[in-house]
């Protein structure tokens, strides 16, 4: 226990660190670009070099750059991230948290589908290995995986929203719906997240109890499904009841095409990922001896290979996790959902230091959160490193 | 009839022979020859004459309208009462107004305004109200607030959903832009000397009711002003610093509760007065004066007073913001209490009057006169409009196709990629208009030997923006010669000097050899212009040196790259080609745009491929190129010129100003601070089946009135 302690508390000091190089490099470098956030009002002949100067003052731009990083660095201590100069005086921090339920909701749908599909494909590919259906999934898997993103967003909008009209262009909701409705979207959206963890946490705690009951028969028992299904009637409900469902509606639909476009996209690397450790595992002596003692075959492959395959499939699914929070700007744009991504994006462009640092800084400590996070959950799912010393 | 005018209207292909003088309009199908001075013309290879001869005036050529619309298919119809003429060619309409001989400059340039702004098209068949209008836009507005949006938010994404909500004492009236009362009720009281302070008395409105029902008074004015002031224009930023100038505005103060009188600390010029503080947007003072109270008890007032999030504004502009869905759309709705629906615009040849059919308000401008030449309705006549956010050009553009919005709010105008890819859809419509800006060479002339007025002079002979514009760039630029453009009608000065006008490459060269030569430059080698291949050839100078004997340094052109602005890219690829042959070391040095902006701030540079947005009131004549002036990049110091822009940034009446910023420009062009460059046209697209527009060929275009959500009827 005191060897997990020391190893957190080694880990916090490293990333802390870490985090200050990052922040510092940041500053400097998005300083160091020509021009500052005046300069967007450089071509207008209405905007005299007097209301620029003014607005440099307002802004702090007119002190040098050490009492500029220092005054930064102590707001960064003192947990603000400062007043954005483009939507001045908004607080950085105030933007972020508008985007973030947009970013969350749209990339961790994504990411978690992309995962559950290229886990149980790669599970099954690696099991018949060296089938046509492994075959046809590896070329299928490399094909997605090495396809230009924004070519296949763009003919995926252009065919299914444009052509056949099935889905939304793009947006996350519709405004002639919107106009007249009495929550906002942002309440939706935050709504949405918090019934998918409640929902997503029952479901993971049943599933856990189950498999420790009942040893793993089948990859969901019936109590788990038993009880998604609850959790999930329950919810929709409960969304009926208030009246918000059609709201919540109006945003899955939107996200159906940007989600599937992602996780397609996507869903090759983790598929490829898994077929690749399950292989190594399915090699091992202990796969041998299970099957030796008459284990059947759906055990030996769910419990003994496919739970010690799943190491880097997690490791690398709590590093999308964390990495999703930034959003992405192609995604973003091509279906114009605004999430932290463009936030970055257009703050960086536009000269407005304190909301490009903000979300870098806010986006690096997600990371790094990330990272110990797959150290933590590595060490739960693998007991040969809780006894490891160098720990 | 102007022969560019008339072409471009049918978006005809233009060509011009220097050599012969012949001009040849093509359209399908029709193809027309004129030589200038000749009456015999050939029409589709037929010969025909003229009744009057083409003839060049001020560098236009000028047509028989008849004769040559009728030619390329047109019908024209001419009505002797009304003074009109009537074309009508395919599903396009214009009417053109023809002045009475004694009619001033001034209602000539308008009624070409105009003729481009196909006013008379729009008020065929009955005024539909009602409907929801959606504009695409690119990005969110920054704020909610209209102090905030004037001051440090003022992008146009901001102000496109804001200022339909407010109004000013006065405005100009598109697409004319007439100066007229908004919420004032008649022109204000000529300006008087009392004690040290000059005065004026503004009448205001008695027929005017703010959104939450408050009826408009003197105080609603009296507070904007008077917290503008306390709180400081200078601090407040954007805007607010150029219209309220705090060296001008001692105080306003309510002569009764529907007059107030504004105590100035100077006589003040146009610009200061007219286009300024008389065009300050007003703010409802039951609704503000808590919000500023709350400002002035802290630390820094403008820092509170622009945090304000004002979710129910206060509007009296006959919008008022209804929500706004963050990340996606802001909802404008039509104030029920607003009378502005039922106000009408009467444009006359001369003035124009405004005519209120509920309350009765009527006013008249003291120069109207001649028949009118449109009406158009102050509006709204929408219920709804609605900004919607698309992050990507193709996303907003694909919605367009799709009939998700009417159109599609962009500064920069169509690509034309773009305009090929929306053409060819059916209820898609294409619009181009005129902007307010230009794209320019600038000299240092604090450095050598920028600051030699022949060596200026000599690179704008040289420059062959006109061939430039119509051979490489494929007529997709207006090359242009003043500092006004032309699109600014009022101000333009057609007659200014054109450096090598109407000659070809090697002439140029020669033309401007002469004028280094007469201004005491030498070279060890003098360029030639040698016979080659049936044409000419230009043998390179060497070693140029200046009047006292100096060699030229080597000099660096500074041009945003291609990926920033491809056009002013190739610009300066040709502009190096063409100085080069004069014996001159000029680089083109593709530059990071803030960094060229960086540059022309510390006044560290030779030249400069820059470019301008203007206002509808040309006082960059004053600001760019005073000596006094801080956005004299260029350190362009004449005395002459001080006296007459000085002049015109007192003058206090439009003629007078006018005078002078035709003599500033006259000025300019002799001078070559600034090689004019030329001036991009916008094109525009919406969708004709969804709406229809009181008018749409406007000075910057739909856009430039921010999608003009007043002035759209909802069709179904």
């Amino acid at each position: 226990m005191i060897a997990v302690l020391r190893f957190l508390l080694r880990r916090t000091g490293q990333m802390l660190l870490v985090l200050f190089c990052f922040i510092t490099l940041t500053y400097f470098v998005l300083q160091a670009m020509p021009g500052d956030f005046t300069s967007i009002y450089a071509g207008n002949a209405q905007i005299t070099p007097e209301v620029l100067a003014s607005l440099q003052v307002r802004f702090g731009l007119d002190q040098p750059v050490g009492v500029q990083y220092w005054r930064f660095l102590r707001n960064v201590l003192t947990g603000s991230l400062g007043v954005s100069f483009s939507q001045y005086p908004t607080p950085v921090w105030t933007i972020i948290k508008q985007s973030l339920p947009r970013t969350c909701v749209l990339f961790y749908s994504a990411t978690v589908l992309s995962f559950i599909c290229g886990f149980s494909l790669g599970k099954s590919m690696a099991w018949r290995r060296g089938s046509r259906f492994d075959t046809a999934m590896t070329a299928v898997g490399i094909t997605l995986y090495t396809a230009f993103y924004p070519l296949v967003a763009f003919i995926c909008i252009w065919l299914f929203a444009f052509q056949l009209r099935w889905v939304p262009l793009n947006g996350f909701i519709e405004p002639a719906l919107w106009r007249e409705a009495p929550v906002t979207s942002h309440q939706v959206l935050a709504g949405m997240l918090y019934t998918a963890l409640v929902v997503l946490g029952l479901i993971g705690a049943t599933y856990l109890w189950e498999r420790r009951r009942c040893g793993a028969q089948r990859m969901f028992g019936r109590s788990t499904i038993g009880v998604a299904a609850v959790a999930v009637a329950l919810a929709v409900a409960l969304w009926s009841v208030y009246g918000y469902i059609r709201y919540a509606w109006d945003i899955a639909y939107h996200l159906l095409t940007p989600v599937l476009v992602l996780a397609l996209v996507s869903f090759g690397g983790n598929m490829l990922l898994t077929r690749d450790a399950m292989l190594e595992t399915l090699g091992e002596d202990y796969i041998t001896a299970a099957r030796a003692r008459g284990i059947p075959e759906r055990a030996v492959r769910d419990r003994y290979a496919a739970r010690n395959s799943l190491l880097p499939v997690v490791t690398s699914l709590t590093l999308s996790l964390g990495s999703a929070i930034g959003g992405g700007v192609v995604t973003e744009t091509l279906f114009s959902w605004p999430g932290l991504g463009r936030t970055l994006l257009q703050a960086s462009l536009s000269a407005d230091l304190p909301l490009a640092i903000g979300a870098f800084l806010f986006t690096g400590v997600f990371l790094m959160v990330a990272h110990l996070v797959a150290d933590i959950v590595n060490v739960a799912l693998d007991p040969r490193l809780r006894s490891d010393k160098r720990l | 009839m102007p022969f560019r005018l008339l072409a471009s209207w049918l978006g005809a292909q233009v060509t011009y022979d220097t050599d012969t003088q012949t001009i040849t309009g093509t359209l399908p199908g029709h193809q027309v020859k004129l030589q200038l001075g000749s009456r015999t013309a050939t029409v589709n290879g037929v010969v025909k004459t003229l009744p009057v001869p083409p003839i060049s005036i001020n560098g236009h050529s000028m047509v028989p309208l008849r004769f040559f619309a009728e030619a390329m298919g047109v019908d024209v119809h001419w009505s002797e009462k009304t003074r009109r003429v009537t074309l009508q060619w395919r599903n396009k309409q214009a009417i053109l107004s023809i002045p009475q001989a004694n009619a001033s400059a001034q209602a000539a340039v308008q009624s070409a305004l105009m003729a481009q702004s196909g006013l008379g098209a729009a008020q065929t068949g009955p005024k539909k109200l009602g409907g929801v209008y959606n504009v695409g836009v690119f990005e969110e507005p920054k704020t909610n607030n209209l102090m905030a949006a004037l001051g440090t938010g003022a992008t146009t994404w901001t102000l496109a959903p804001l200022l339909p909500q407010y109004a000013a004492l006065y405005g100009n009236v598109a697409p004319r832009f007439d100066w007229a009362p908004v919420l004032a009720a008649d022109t204000p009281s000529p300006i008087k000397e009392e004690g040290n302070l000059y005065t004026s008395v503004v009448p205001l409105r008695r027929d005017l009711v703010w959104s939450d029902g408050v009826r408009f008074s003197a105080a609603d004015v009296v507070f904007t002003f008077s917290s503008i002031l306390q709180i400081g224009p200078d601090k407040l930023s954007g805007n607010w610093e150029s219209t309220v100038s705090a060296d001008v505005l001692a105080r306003v103060e309510a002569v009764d509760d529907h007059s107030v009188k504004f105590y100035l600390k100077k006589r003040p010029g146009l610009y200061e007065w007219q286009y300024g503080i008389l065009q300050t947007s007003i703010l409802a003072k039951k609704h503000w004066e808590p919000v500023f109270a709350k400002a002035f008890a802290t630390k820094d007032p403008v820092k509170t007073l622009y945090a304000f999030d004002d979710i129910h504004p206060v509007a009296i502009g006959g919008f008022v913001g209804a929500r706004w869905e963050k990340g996606a759309f802001y909802e404008l709705k039509k104030d029920a209490k607003s009378v502005f629906p039922s106000e009408t615009y009467m444009f006359h040849e001369n003035g124009m009057e405004i005519v209120n059919s509920d309350t009765g308000f009527h006013y008249q401008s003291t120069d109207m006169g001649g028949p009118v030449t449109g009406t158009i309705k102050a509006g709204p006549l929408a219920d709804t409009a609605v900004y919607r956010l698309f992050l990507s050009q193709n996303a907003a553009y694909l919605a367009l196709q799709k009939g998700e919005i009417d159109y599609v709010l962009n500064p920069s105008g169509l690509a034309k990629g773009t305009q090929t890819m929306l053409a060819n859809h059916g209820d898609i419509q294409l619009v181009q208009s005129p902007q307010n800006g230009f794209r320019y060479l600038g000299f240092n002339c604090n450095r050598y030997p920028m600051n030699n007025k022949a060596f200026r002079q000599a690179i704008a002979t040289v420059i062959d923006s006109e061939w430039l514009a119509q051979t490489i760039l494929q007529g997709t630029v207006e090359p242009i010669a003043s500092v006004v453009p032309p699109g600014n009608g009022f101000w333009h000065n057609p007659n200014v000097k054109e450096w090598g006008k109407g000659l070809s490459e090697h002439e140029r060269v020669k033309e401007a050899v002469r004028i280094l030569k007469s201004a005491g430059f030498t070279w060890d080698k003098e360029p030639q212009v040698v016979p080659a291949r049936g044409g000419y050839a230009v043998e390179e100078g060497e070693g140029l040196k200046g009047p006292d004997g100096r060699a030229l340094p080597r000099l660096t052109l500074l041009a945003p790259t291609a990926a920033y602005d491809p056009l002013r890219f190739e610009y300066a690829q040709w502009v190096q080609t063409w100085v080069t042959a004069l014996g001159i070391d000029l680089r083109a040095k593709p530059t990071d745009f803030n960094l060229i902006s960086d540059k022309q701030n510390q006044r560290d540079y030779d030249m400069v491929i820059g470019g301008w947005s203007l206002g509808l009131y040309p006082n960059h004549l004053w600001a760019f190129f005073h000596s006094q002036s801080s956005m004299n990049r260029g350190s362009y110091r004449s005395a002459e010129y001080d006296k007459v822009a000085d002049a015109f940034a007192a003058a206090d009446n439009m003629e007078e100003a006018r005078q002078w910023a035709f003599k500033a420009q006259a000025i300019l062009a002799e001078d070559v601070p600034y090689v004019v460059l030329y001036a991009n046209p916008i094109v525009e697209a919406y969708r004709k089946d969804k709406v229809r527009y009181e008018f749409t060929q406007v000075l910057n275009g739909i856009q430039g009135l921010y999608g003009l959500p007043s002035s759209v009827q909802v069709l179904e």
